[in-house]
């Protein structure tokens, strides 16, 4: 077992939210955010287990949710069709935008968290500009054929993960569209570290880590259960291992390379939802 | 600039509260619980009913210091001035203001009250109407007074107007005429009348009437003769009132009558009716004697007749109708012969129709001969794109006739004709000119860019222009420099020449302009059923293949332009990857369902110029068409049958694997025909023989075979050099009764695309540069292309073979993997038997140079001497042979004499029987 595999368990925050569909970590750690069901984002300092701020404004289900590099905003989207931004501050729903026909599964801020993209079971990623007061998206990408499950964005990429078991990877830099046929549905995908690869779960129980360049499959972890639901995985801080959820309540860690689960986290509860950035 | 902005505005009011969603609701307040302050804040009632008032100070004294007691003034020195007290003097400004007991505020005085100003109002409308019809009747003066004088009538009364006077100067008053009274008068009253005589009137309100000036000497009120009546006079002589009755007239009755005082005026008066007139207007009376002579009837007050008589109208009587006319309409009913007739008409066909009208019969017969020789060129052009892309193998032929010998040739599978893209190949025509020979692209009908006459102003240049475009179409590698002239400048070639290719570009014949944007049908529309693919793309299939087997890279993944909106752009401090594009997204469409493009594999928006590529050589590929229905999709049947599959696949890994050790150079005798076999590589061999498209093929190959993972490579990972046997099991392994219909159309993608470029060299002039694109475009669909980093797929996905690479596939720096990994089969190995085919499509080809030329001379006789009908029955005999049997296609091939339609049935039934075979 290595030292670098967080094994204990620290902390439980009862979040009275209803079901979390989501905790997601701010920029530096300090805070996290979950977005439960009870059409509530919480804002929590997890190291003191307090809650700062209860964001309402949602009409259904909250299940995404970021914020700012600033932390100044948090955006979060939900089964009301609608993509919302917070002031952190104020807890005011700053920005409300309802385009996307159907559930919004992933939202996501740019790198200066000027725009918002969503990712929506309607098959499209809109563009958000969440500076100027216009309440149309910039551009819509609905290249995908099937819901949107799962969303990043770097510099200049925009990376999304489809249930048509594609992968399309938006290059705004050089103007292209790369599509990356999975076969299976995608349920989370992300960059690594090095911006090189990307590590992309399906539902047939695998994640697979893929170049980036070349859209060629580099490994593959296999061992846990994922077919139904929409589970995160996760690389740790050094790119070394790769960490998912799983349909039956544990966490598998595999080793980036060797390709091996070196940890499962036991009899975690059934988790739909992971805390990205560990 | 918001803090500028901001504090530019005045703001009046308080602000809304901002609206808290999610603020508790404020309780609200009840009347009971307000209190009621005075403007300084303080309570202004108190007590258990509140009916106390405030007073002083918070009800206590005068102020906040305290009572203070008015000072002492002494007034000893006015002491008898009596002390007037007001009760102002007792009261406080709240007593004085609004709501106190004596308010003080400006208010309008009574005298502009608007209670005032109607008093006034309405007196002045009685002072108007006095002297009026409606003076006293108040009610009517509501009605019609207006609510205000009107401007004109102020200015007036300023002037000194008044009411009821005329406008003009004041006189003084006429005097009235003297009455002339016969008899004794009445005392005149003249004492008063002084005064009168110097006050000045206005003069009278009356409207002016015009009225006719007196120029003649009669006395008032007679009019004379008439002198133009006179024609009409009879002998009765003058007729008329005048004084005496003449001896033949016959009014002599009142010759006796007495005159009597009552008919003469007593004074001379002037009758005062008209009182309003200020003058002595003149009477109806006498208005009353401009009656035109032998009018009868009045003439109505203020209307006088007219002195010249009416134009008469021209009046148009109605037909007179013919004596035995009768108003009843019978229907004559339609005789027994007429009736037949109509019956035969019915039989007939719209050609026994034409025929019997003496009609065209098609738009080729209005064509001139030199214009047909121009479509017949151009129809060679789209059967060249004969394509079959059932099957990933594609056949293009370059003559129409070589065509049906290839396509009964393979019996086993069914031609399909997709035209090539004819606008891009014009484009490219223009763009790069390349190969010398003969360009046979489909650019429908040159006759139409040559009957716009961009240059129709310089006759010679518009000569050397047509020449020009001949030229380019035959495949001209420069054109120009044949056209050209020797007394130009330098400079005035290069213009022209650059004229040129814009006019050729942008006249470009509307048939070609529209034909880009058609394909052929796919089916024939009379049958019914028809094979369809089983998927849009064959390239899908291979995604979801290599997906399954893992096989992550090119072929899984697919790269199109995509353009970001310049926002987002700048939202993501990037510059804008294509700046002046109004595109947003994707910039093609999706993949139309029924467009040339799902046949040839590559993006549609990457379309660039497919044309050459020189692979193999077209004869070869109809005949190896026939066959390659195995390969890839492992439904094969025989082990025939794969071999040529698998050198039919230009593209796939396995095909060079397979490809058997050939030199370049090799030249074959053409002479056999070998059905069965026909390879893409041969072919390709033999161009290089012919040495017309040398260069291009074998750059292309290089590149081609760059891209090919290397033998070495292949074995490595499967660790299975015997790898033919391999493929050799997994062929066999599928169940053999599988149609090869299905093979083929499993395998479609990828060999359209090498059918186009392999078209290419045949009527384009190369580009090497467009091969590149093509490769890199061709590059993702490699089938199983053992390409890997990191895991090795299992060995179980090997179904590929590891074959000697034919030299003529050469790899490009595309293909290279990014590790640098770059081996490919060098050897030049011969598959002997490969060999007798190839020479076969040598021959072929040869064949059909001559038969071309054959046929041609047999078509111009051919057109000279057929009649309609002959043509009809020919038809009828062609179709049927074609769908017969390959032999007889053959036959026909060589006997035919192909007219114009004849022809397109040979392309149709060519698309019928792709899928009817």
């Amino acid at each position: 077992m290595r030292n670098d595999i967080p094994s204990t368990l620290t902390r439980t925050i009862v979040c009275k939210q209803g079901a979390v569909r989501a905790v997601r970590f701010n920029g530096d750690g300090n805070y996290c955010i979950t977005c439960g069901s009870d059409k509530s984002v919480k804002l929590w300092n997890p190291h003191r287990e307090v809650l700062l701020k209860t964001y309402s404004g949602h009409g259904y289900e909250v299940l995404d949710a970021q914020a700012s590099c600033d932390n100044s905003q948090i955006c979060s989207c939900g089964m009301d069709k609608s993509v919302v931004v917070f002031d952190v501050a104020t807890g005011n729903a700053v920005r409300k935008y309802r385009g996307h026909a159907g559930t919004v599964n992933c939202v996501k801020f740019n790198e200066e968290s000027t725009i918002v993209l969503s990712g929506s079971v309607d098959g499209t990623i809109r563009t958000w500009d969440c500076r100027t007061r216009k309440m149309e998206p910039i551009q819509i990408l609905d290249e995908a054929t099937d819901s949107v499950t799962s969303l990043q964005v770097s510099d200049y990429e925009i990376l999304s993960g489809s249930a048509d078991g594609c992968i399309r990877r938006y290059d705004l830099r050089n103007g292209k569209m790369f599509v990356d046929f999975i076969g299976k549905s995608v349920s989370s995908r992300l960059f690594t570290r090095d911006g090189q690869c990307v590590l992309t779960s399906t539902l047939d129980d695998s994640i697979k880590l893929m170049d980036k360049d070349t859209g060629e499959m580099l490994n593959e972890f296999k061992g846990h259960q994922n077919h139904d639901y929409k589970i995160d995985n996760s690389l740790n801080c050094q790119d070394t291992c790769v960490v998912s959820g799983s349909e039956d309540g544990h966490v598998y860690f595999w080793d980036l390379v060797e390709v091996i689960i070196i940890y499962v986290l036991y009899r975690v509860q059934r988790m739909d939802m992971f805390i990205t950035g560990i | 600039m918001d803090s500028d902005e901001e504090e530019t505005f005045i703001c009046l009011g308080n602000p809304l509260e901002q609206i808290n969603e999610d603020a508790p609701l404020k309780k609200p307040v009840f009347v009971g619980d307000l209190t009621v302050k005075d403007n300084k804040g303080r309570q202004r009632f108190h007590g258990a009913f509140t009916g106390g008032f405030s007073a002083g100070y918070f009800n206590s004294v005068g102020s906040k210091d305290g009572f203070a007691p008015s000072e002492f003034v002494s007034r000893r020195d006015k002491k008898y001035e009596s002390m007037q007290q007001k009760p102002e003097d007792f009261m406080d400004d709240e007593d004085f203001n609004e709501h106190g007991i004596a308010p003080r505020k400006l208010v309008t005085s009574e005298k502009f009250s608007t209670e005032e100003r109607r008093k006034r109002r309405y007196d002045e409308g009685q002072a108007l109407m006095t002297g009026t019809v409606f003076e006293g009747t108040s009610a009517l003066t509501d009605y019609i007074l207006p609510e205000k004088l009107s401007v004109g009538i102020k200015l007036l009364k300023k002037l000194g107007w008044k009411q009821g006077h005329g406008i003009g100067s004041r006189k003084k008053q006429e005097k009235e005429p003297e009455r002339k009274i016969y008899g004794c008068s009445l005392p005149s009253q003249a004492e008063e009348g002084d005064s009168d005589e110097e006050a000045e009137f206005g003069p009278k309100d009356v409207t002016p009437i015009s009225f006719v000036a007196k120029d003649n000497v009669h006395g008032l009120g007679y009019s004379g003769l008439d002198p133009s009546s006179y024609k009409n006079w009879s002998k009765k002589g003058i007729r008329g009132q005048a004084f005496g009755v003449g001896a033949l007239e016959d009014e002599d009755d009142d010759i006796y009558t007495r005159d009597h005082m009552s008919n003469y005026d007593m004074t001379m008066e002037i009758e005062d009716s008209s009182n309003l007139h200020g003058w002595t207007a003149p009477k109806h009376k006498q208005e009353s004697k401009h009656l035109a002579i032998g009018y009868i009837g009045k003439v109505l007050e203020g209307f006088k007749l007219t002195d010249k008589p009416l134009h008469q109208r021209k009046s148009f009587p109605p037909p007179e109708l013919p004596r035995h006319f009768r108003p009843i309409h019978v229907f004559q009913r339609p005789s027994d012969t007429e009736s037949d007739s109509i019956m035969k008409q019915k039989e007939q066909t719209s050609i026994t129709r034409s025929i019997a009208l003496g009609e065209v019969r098609s738009v080729f017969d209005l064509v001139s001969s030199k214009d047909k020789d121009k479509m017949e060129r151009a129809r060679k052009g789209t059967e060249l794109s004969v394509v079959q892309p059932s099957d990933k193998n594609l056949i293009s032929i370059p003559d129409g006739q070589q065509s049906f010998k290839a396509a009964s040739v393979s019996s086993s599978t069914e031609l399909q004709l997709v035209p090539v893209q004819t606008g891009i190949t014009e484009q490219s025509q223009q763009a790069q000119p390349g190969t010398d020979q003969p360009k046979t692209s489909a650019s429908v009908f040159p006759g139409g860019s040559l009957s716009f006459k961009p240059f129709i102003k310089d006759e010679r240049k518009q000569a050397r222009y047509e020449k020009y475009l001949v030229l380019v179409k035959q495949g001209m590698k420069d054109a120009y420099n044949e056209v050209k002239e020797g007394h130009m400048t330098e400079w005035e070639r290069e213009r022209e020449k650059e004229e040129f290719i814009k006019a050729a570009k942008m006249y470009k014949p509307l048939a070609g302009m529209i034909a880009s944007r058609f394909t052929r049908a796919k089916f024939d529309d009379t049958v019914e059923t028809v094979d369809v693919p089983a998927e849009e793309g064959g390239d899908k299939d291979d995604r979801v293949k290599a997906a399954e087997m893992k096989m992550y890279g090119r072929l899984t993944r697919d790269e199109y332009k995509w353009h970001p909106h310049k926002l987002l752009c700048r939202k993501f401090n990037v510059p804008d990857p294509y700046p002046g594009s109004g595109i947003v997204g994707l910039p093609t469409v999706k993949k139309d369902k029924f467009s040339v493009f799902n046949f040839l594999t590559f993006q549609p928006n990457e379309m660039t110029e497919p044309e050459n590529s020189g692979i193999r050589d077209d004869d070869n590929q109809t005949s190896s068409s026939s066959i390659n229905n195995t390969k890839e999709s492992p439904r094969s049947q025989d082990k025939k049958s794969q071999d040529i599959a698998i050198s039919s696949k230009p593209v796939s890994i396995f095909s060079h694997l397979s490809a058997p050790e050939k030199p370049k150079q090799q030249s074959q005798p053409a002479k056999t025909k070998d059905k069965s076999e026909g390879l893409h590589r041969d072919a390709q061999i033999d161009k290089a023989d012919q040495g017309n498209d040398e260069e291009q093929p074998v750059t292309e190959g290089e590149k081609s075979d760059e891209g090919k993972p290397s033998l070495d490579l292949f074995a490595a990972i499967f660790g299975n050099t015997d790898s033919e046997d391999s493929e050799d099991e997994e062929l066999e392994d599928k169940p053999p009764d599988e149609t090869p219909k299905t093979s083929t159309i499993s395998n479609q993608g990828i060999e359209i695309k090498t059918k186009e470029i392999s078209d290419g060299p045949e009527y384009l002039p190369g580009g090497p540069i467009v091969m590149e694109t093509l490769e890199e475009r061709l590059s993702p669909k490699l089938p199983e292309e053992p390409f890997s980093y990191g895991p090795l797929p299992p060995s179980s996905s090997a179904a590929s073979t590891s074959i000697p690479v034919s030299t003529s596939f050469v790899s490009s720096a595309d293909y290279l993997a990014p590790t640098g990994q770059r081996k490919h089969g060098t050897g030049d190995f011969v598959d002997p038997s490969l060999l007798p085919d190839r020479s076969k499509h040598t021959g072929d080809r040869n064949d059909r140079r001559k038969h071309k030329r054959s046929k041609s001379k047999h078509k111009k006789e051919k057109k000279s001497k057929s009649k309609k009908s002959k043509h009809k029955k020919k038809d009828k005999r062609k179709k049927k042979r074609y769908s017969d049997s390959d032999d007889t296609e053959e036959s026909s091939s060589e006997e035919d004499l192909p007219t114009d339609k004849e022809l397109l049935h040979k392309l149709r039934s060519l698309s019928k029987g792709k899928y009817s075979l």
